[in-house]
């Protein structure tokens, strides 16, 4: 009898540990995917605003510099990724853990 | 022009020498005259506005006579101001290396595409504040019509660009909000965002002007013609282009009709030259032509001369 109920606590903290790695490691991989998808778009937005800096005009250029005292800080590692961007593909593949 | 006096603000153009600093000039004394505080404003890099009434405009107003104030727009001194602005606010926050790296940019900024008008039409629209408050009425002598067109085209090509952008950056927030649940440092980044704030400024301080500017009980436009080929074609293009987008013309005034009586054999040939021009003119603006005023013996330069024409405006 005792044998049998210690075997079901096993099987209950089986599971227990089953479901806790199975969803919240779900959740956390849809929030890492969350936030690099937050951060390319970041990335694009600041390429819409500051392209000029790259050598490509922008007919808003004008406007997007009062945005500059705010996105100053980012520009830097926005410059160094956009150069780096040579491998768009496994870039995208990666987020999605294909191994 | 019997409605024209109506409107807080006129605009004045046409191509370049028909006129339209002497009829923006004359009629804002006009104006003044009829006892409204006028503020007439010129963005010509020529400053034939302050050769006028004989006096150095800049970009505050300044007394021209009673009731009558005058500004004279220049590009690249408001976009100077703007550039100093952005660096001001950079200088505490940011270390030296940073920000020399974005002077370049900040430099280059006054040559970009587009910067000439987005200073001008800035400026534009702190004078359209101004309406209805120290001013109560607005004339703009305008620089010759392609830029004219293109300045008025801007909120509503620029609206299009910020309403794009204002979405993107929304989403961008939303997106790291989510993020962020596992994420302390991100969370504290997305609490407030001053760059969503600016975006949202600009798009309303535009779509105030655009409003203004399509207005017609407020906002009207008038173009200055004369009895020649060009001028002509260039005014009918131009008035289609700003009704199809949603600007009212007033109407139109042919400048420098020569008079009837000529003596000599060449002058009457030219009178005959131009009687042809005045019936195209009155082919294709008929119904819209405002006032003819005449060639002048003298050149308009001083309050006498402009005097001359505002009576034509009575």
């Amino acid at each position: 009898m005792g044998r049998i109920l210690d075997r079901l606590k096993d099987i209950a903290k089986f599971f227990a540990d089953f479901n806790r790695g199975f969803f919240e490691g779900a959740r956390e991989n849809s929030i890492r995917v969350i936030k690099k998808d937050a951060f390319d778009a970041n990335d694009y937005f600041i390429l819409l605003c500051f392209s000029d800096f790259l050598g490509i005009p922008s007919p808003a250029s004008y406007y997007t510099l009062e945005l500059l005292p705010y996105m100053a800080k980012e520009l830097e590692g926005w410059e160094i990724r956009m150069d780096d961007k040579k491998d768009i593909l496994s870039e995208q593949f990666e987020k999605y853990h294909f191994h | 022009m019997a409605n024209l006096k109506e409107k807080e603000i006129v605009f004045f153009g046409g191509k370049g020498g028909v006129g339209k600093t002497t009829c923006s000039s004359a009629y804002s004394l006009y104006l003044s005259r009829k006892g409204y505080r006028t503020l007439v404003l010129s963005t010509d890099p020529a400053h034939s506005l302050g050769q006028i009434f004989q006096v150095d405009l800049g970009a505050e107003p300044r007394m021209l006579e009673k009731n009558l104030y005058g500004i004279e727009i220049d590009p690249e001194k408001e976009s100077r101001k703007y550039i100093n602005s952005i660096k001001e606010q950079m200088k505490g926050s940011f270390s030296p290396i940073i920000i020399s790296q974005i002077q370049q940019q900040l430099d280059a900024a006054y040559h970009s595409p587009g910067a000439e008008e987005a200073a001008i039409f800035d400026k534009f629209i702190e004078v359209i504040d101004m309406v209805g408050g120290e001013y109560e009425r607005v004339v703009f002598d305008t620089a010759p019509t392609g830029h004219t067109l293109r300045l008025l085209s801007l909120p509503e090509l620029m609206g299009g660009w910020l309403q794009g952008m204002i979405q993107r950056r929304k989403n961008i927030n939303d997106m790291m909000k989510m993020a962020s649940v596992a994420d302390k440092s991100l969370a504290e980044r997305v609490k407030e965002d001053p760059v969503l704030d600016i975006l949202n400024r600009r798009k309303e301080s535009f779509e105030k002007a655009r409003t203004f500017i399509i207005d017609d009980k407020r906002a009207g436009f008038v173009f200055v013609v004369n009895a020649q080929r060009l001028p002509i074609l260039e005014t009918d293009k131009a008035i289609n282009y700003l009704e199809r987008n949603g600007v009212h013309v007033e109407g139109v005034i042919v400048n420098r009709v020569m008079p009837e009586n000529i003596d000599s054999d060449f002058w009457r040939k030219r009178k005959e030259v131009e009687d042809k021009y005045m019936e195209e003119i009155q082919e294709r603006f008929g119904d819209r032509i405002l006032y003819r005023i005449p060639l002048m013996e003298h050149d308009i330069s001083g309050y006498e001369s402009i005097d001359s024409v505002a009576r034509i405006f009575e």
